[in-house]
């Protein structure tokens, strides 16, 4: 089997784990169903909502998933939601996550190429200080500050005019991670004989810098980027809820709130495979751009 | 290779969102007139609500569904309304009704619906049917316990209730109790009810108890249970019918968006107002600023004064805040202690504007409430330090550091300051005290043998109808006061109690009324010392100016009955 | 610059840490003048925006120090243990810290409160130090990185000559990790530890902001800025910038500790 199958299986064993994990958790808990009524709860009401989670009953944590596939509501009234609307749900996270990506990518790209554009002493002194100053700055300040000027969406149809935004505040960080990673590398690259060997064929300094330094200093980042997606699917919470984006952490952060125990247990489950083959894929995006590496890794 | 096109490119993509940023910041003005004033959308009204309904289906409505009244009350109507002001029921979907006693003595009321009444397909008549199909669904749904007034929902109950028995045997049980329920169609247009004793509550709970709605029982009778919640729960434009003013064309629960349309067959004038979005959004204030909602509540009391005061308004409530006590762990000169030690407007002074100081535990326009220093109400608490001191010294456990559980959120009030005040005052008569912030108060407060283990809470406790019952349930066996106060000699002082209900809901008139319900506050703020009513709260909220009549009701809850939008034809 | 920046940064936390610990004696000397910032809007009949931030920041600092440590300590046990229990244990560390690496911090911590609300739930008995929840719940999620980072120096001493050599003296392998290779790693691990308290502070703010941390009156600086959020939206600056501001400075500070540390341990390596 090659060695990204076998990747693929392990990563994938994690999904049923975390079902199974969560709901042996939720099951093993008493069910509070007492809430601010002025009488106390009957005890058929207590029976019903039981049954509706599969508590006490023999596999019982298949129930949220056969409740799903049969396409009715998991979790309480106004916060119930069908299969269907939880993968729309996951499919704009998974938007905004990707586009954070793609614009830390790019603004670490960008910030390391100015970096090394820049000839001026205090001009690349300041350059450099900013990767720690941004990293010092939480995503959620940025986001209240952001939101603070450009306002927020109001309902479903205004939200895919604020994806950008959220995304752009998510990937700050990210993009200051990115660049402090790739202009070390660089640096470290263009004390290599080599690229000094290419300089002196003729090749200018911009041609060597983009054909042989970059794509070499690259793998430092490719390395990182698993995590580097993960956080960002994860750091989505954050913005959703600021931007009041109705995706997937919006949802989540409200099932955690409101003790939704089967839209939980559901929710991290499929979280997890979203994790799972997001990490899968950059991995295999590496092992497709540094073939070496990844295979140097794999016989680790 | 040329580099500009990439790095081009890449710029391109960073400044993106700035691209988008700006047209935020565009939208964040909103749209504006030369004065600066949002432009309305025309026909349209968006709102900011603290909760979207958890169910579409009045008859199966779950308890904890704050969200639900405001929805549904816009969309139904009941036997009866509550005249504004006075809060007595008065005719609604019922034109007339009549009350004859049984042979038992027992209440029989037959309700006359008002004639040419439709459901919103604009076809099927309005018919008594309706109303018994509704109920029986409700007595099977999340909250029975309000039709328990009605002959044969005991029964119903007790069968639902005996989960020992066999499942069919439970079914074949509740079926023949359910047969046996005192609510029959005489005539299309005339619906008979048999109660199950005097209840002087009831033609005010029909108003605003919306498991006593009747249901398009023409659509749901070829339909399974499970259709049918389903028919209610995924509205497509048209159905759910409806008799309201509004029915609901979407519900969109991942984006919390939820959106209404007037109901072309409603009776009455369309205001202007065509339709209605209700978000649930955190920062709705932020929202507001941008023109996207037209209104909001004002649960943050800081916000106050920065809102414009042609915008800002308050209505105020058919409700309680009091500190309850635990009669098991405070003795009863404790108590009385702390009853003359609290001082609720220096408690809610620097928090709450013209606070209203609750003196009694009804609040006094309530039917059946009664004015502060009214005939009875002289053993009430009241602020005497000199007393309390007295009470302390006289109390064997004003040693101990006393436990008082509150809400650390989601509620319209500031209520860890205000612990934080109760703690500052008891401490001036030498108690001590500790307070603990919960975020699930019902599960907190019992310990695990079912016991309440905090010495002191806090609490709001709003009226669900125009009644002194809907306060007393509470207090009553089985209501969830949190005071251990039914252990009390032995259940003697519990059962006193109800008899005092019972003879309230026995009472023909208002002055009558009044008498009894005095006496059963007595019991509760005098005799046992229970709780210490501090104030009847307030809500606040902002509307745009041409948004005219949109308001919330005493029961807090949004009422849509009166709204029209500027402009549109009186 | 390594050590000139080890020392800002000392400076800058020992100041800060001062003023916290300095606040409340003297908040209770009525000749200061009163917090030019008002009083707290949650509380604002006992506290001060003054006093909830720096004692929000102690907080903050405790959560960080502690949860740092911790996670350090543990870090630093597995990769011993992996180092004296040889390459199969090592390599299933290793696999299990490249696996919690993959899991999103914050998905973890608020999923652990969520387990812990609803332990408090069921047995309203248990009743756990908010302050020791949050500390544990970070260290779960913080430790797999520094276990990578120690694993990976504690390889490359051991390959050095002076380890070989008292090998082959005959010493014995828990000797060897003790007392050859952890005085050569220890202020490594002090780096480390020194750059995981800035990102746990983080980690905690962010959770706290979004209501899963301390509660409103233990606030950290998280818990504070989150109850406060809707002020900075009102322009009220007064209530949010001296929390931000002490935030972005303390978060800075232990940066620039660590990486003071770190970049020393580098040069005195090369």
């Amino acid at each position: 089997m090659s060695p990204v199958a076998t990747r693929a299986l392990k990563g994938a064993l994690i999904i049923p784990l975390t079902a199974l994990l969560s709901w042996v958790l939720v099951a093993a808990l008493p069910l509070r169903t007492e809430g601010e009524a002025k009488t106390e709860t009957l005890r058929s009401l207590q029976a019903q909502l039981e049954a509706d989670l599969g508590l006490g009953q023999p596999l019982g944590f298949l129930r949220p998933w056969e409740k799903l596939l049969a396409g009715e509501r998991l979790g309480d009234g106004g916060r119930s939601y069908t299969g269907a609307e939880l993968m729309r749900a996951l499919l704009g996270s998974l938007r905004i996550g990707a586009l954070a990506l793609l614009l830390s990518l790019a603004g670490g790209l960008l910030y390391a190429w100015a970096l090394s554009r820049t000839a001026g002493r205090w001009v690349a002194v300041g350059l450099r200080s900013l990767p720690p100053l941004i990293y010092a700055l939480p995503t959620f300040v940025v986001a209240l500050w952001v939101a603070r000027s450009t306002g927020l969406a109001v309902d479903d149809t205004e939200a895919w005019q604020y994806e950008p935004i959220a995304a752009a505040v998510l990937a700050l960080g990210p993009a200051a991670f990115v660049g402090a990673v790739l202009a070390g590398a660089l640096e470290e690259e263009a004390r290599r004989p080599y690229l000094l060997a290419a300089r002196a064929r003729g090749l200018s300094r911009e041609q060597a810098w983009w054909r042989h330094a970059l794509p070499n200093a690259a793998r430092a980042v490719l390395d990182a980027l698993p995590p580097l997606a993960t956080s960002l699917l994860a750091g989505s919470f954050v913005v959703e809820k600021l931007f009041h984006l109705p995706y997937f952490g919006y949802l989540y952060l409200d099932a955690a709130q409101h003790r939704q125990l089967a839209l939980v247990v559901v929710a991290t489950t499929l979280f997890a495979a979203l994790l799972v083959s997001v990490s899968l894929g950059t991995d295999l995006l590496r092992s497709w751009w540094d073939p070496r590496t990844a295979a140097a890794e794999d016989a680790r | 290779m040329s580099t500009r096109p990439l790095i081009a490119v890449l710029s391109l993509l960073v400044l993106l969102p700035m691209v988008g940023a700006l047209q935020g910041c565009r939208q964040a003005r909103g749209a504006r007139d030369a004065q600066g004033r949002c432009v309305p959308t025309p026909g349209q009204v968006r709102l900011s609500v603290p909760s979207l309904p958890n169910t579409l289906d009045w008859s199966r409505s779950r308890e904890q569904s704050a969200g639900n009244y405001p929805v549904i009350q816009a969309m139904m109507r009941g036997l009866t309304r509550l005249e504004p002001g006075t809060h007595a029921p008065v005719p609604d979907l019922a034109e007339r009704w009549e009350v004859t006693p049984d042979e038992a003595g027992r209440p029989v009321y037959r309700f006359h619906l008002r004639e040419g009444l439709r459901w919103s397909d604009g076809v099927h008549p309005l018919r008594a049917r309706d109303f018994v199909m509704g109920w029986k669904r409700a007595l099977l749904g999340y909250e029975p316990a309000a039709l328990l007034d009605l002959e044969g929902a005991a029964e119903v109950l007790a069968a639902r209730e005996d989960l020992d028995a066999p499942a069919e045997v439970r079914e074949a049980r509740i079926v023949a109790a359910l047969e046996g329920l005192g609510v029959r169609e005489v005539s299309p247009r005339v619906l008979e009810v048999r109660l199950a004793g005097p209840r002087s509550h009831f033609l005010s709970r029909l108003a605003t108890s919306y498991v006593f709605y009747p249901v398009p029982s023409f659509d749901l009778l070829d339909r399974s249970e499970q259709e049918i919640q389903r028919y209610f729960d995924e509205p497509d434009g048209q159905r759910p019918h409806v008799l309201g003013r509004f029915r609901v064309t979407s519900y969109d629960r991942v984006a919390q968006v939820l959106r209404m349309e007037a109901n072309p067959h409603w009776e009455g004038a369309p205001a202007g107002v065509e339709r209605l979005v209700l978000v649930q959004a955190e920062l709705a204030q932020l929202l507001y600023g941008q023109c996207k909602l037209d209104f909001l509540f004002l649960d943050d009391l800081r916000a106050l004064p920065s809102v414009p005061p042609e915008e800002r308004h308050r209505a105020e409530l058919l409700s309680v805040y009091w500190l309850g006590m635990n009669t098991r762990t405070l003795s009863l000169p404790l108590r009385k202690a702390i009853g003359a030690a609290l001082e609720p407007k220096a408690l809610t002074g620097a928090l709450i504007p013209d606070v209203r100081v609750a003196r009694t535990l009804l609040p006094p326009e309530l039917p059946g409430g009664v004015a502060p220093g009214a005939p009875g109400t002289e053993g009430f608490p009241r602020f005497d330090p000199e007393r309390a001191r007295h009470w302390v010294a006289q109390a064997p456990d004003a040693e101990r550091t006393l436990t008082l559980l509150v809400r650390g959120g989601g509620t319209f009030l500031p209520e860890l300051s205000l612990a934080d005040g109760v703690r500052r005052q008891l401490a001036a008569i030498g108690l001590r005290v500790e307070v603990v912030a919960t975020s699930s108060f019902a599960a907190d407060i019992r310990a695990p043998d079912g016991r309440i283990r905090h010495d002191l809470f806090l609490r709001r406790t709003g009226a669900d109808y125009a009644h002194p019952q809907t306060f007393f349930t509470l207090f009553a066996p089985g209501g969830t006061h949190f005071t251990e106060w039914h252990l009390l000699e032995e259940g003697r002082a519990i059962r006193r109690f109800q008899t005092a209900l019972e003879a309230i809901a026995e009472q023909e008139t208002e002055q009558a009324r009044t008498l009894a319900a005095t006496r059963a506050q007595t019991m509760l703020l005098d005799t046992h010392a229970v709780a210490v009513p501090l104030f009847f709260p307030d809500r606040y909220f902002q509307r745009r100016s041409h948004v005219q009549g949109l308001s919330v009701d005493p029961f807090n809850f949004l009422t849509f009955r009166t709204l029209r939008l500027e402009g549109a034809d009186p | 610059m390594n050590r000139l920046r080890f020392w800002i940064g000392a400076a800058v936390v020992g100041l800060l840490l001062v003023a916290s610990w300095l606040y409340e004696p003297l908040a209770a000397w009525e000749a200061l003048p009163a917090c030019p910032f008002g009083p707290d809007p949650t509380f604002p009949a006992t506290d001060t925006v003054c006093g909830r931030t720096l004692v929000g920041l102690r907080r903050s600092v405790a959560v960080g120090l502690f949860a740092g440590a911790a996670a350090a300590g543990l870090a630093l046990f597995l990769s011993l243990l992996g180092r004296w229990g040889g390459a199969w244990i090592d390599g299933l560390i290793a696999r299990g810290a490249d696996l919690a690496f993959a899991l999103p911090d914050v998905l973890i911590l608020i999923l652990i409160a969520f387990v812990v609300g609803l332990l408090r739930d069921a047995h309203p008995g248990f009743r756990p130090d908010a302050l020791l929840v949050i500390i544990l719940s970070l260290t779960v999620v913080g430790w797999a990185a520094p276990t990578r980072m120690i694993q990976r120096r504690l390889s490359t001493l051991a390959s050095q000559d002076f380890i070989v050599a008292a090998r082959a003296l005959g010493a014995s392998e828990p000797r060897v990790l003790l007392r050859h290779l952890l005085p050569f790693a220890w202020d490594y691990v002090l780096a480390i530890f020194l750059l995981r308290v800035p990102a746990t502070i983080l980690a905690e703010s962010t959770v706290s902001f979004l209501g899963f941390g301390l509660p409103p009156r233990e606030a950290s600086l998280g818990t504070y800025l989150g109850l406060n959020a809707v002020s900075l939206l009102r322009s009220e600056w007064a209530v949010m910038v001296p929390a931000l501001v002490l935030l972005f400075l303390l978060v800075i500070a232990f940066q620039w500790l660590g990486e003071g540390l770190l970049g020393r341990v580098q040069e005195r390596r090369t």
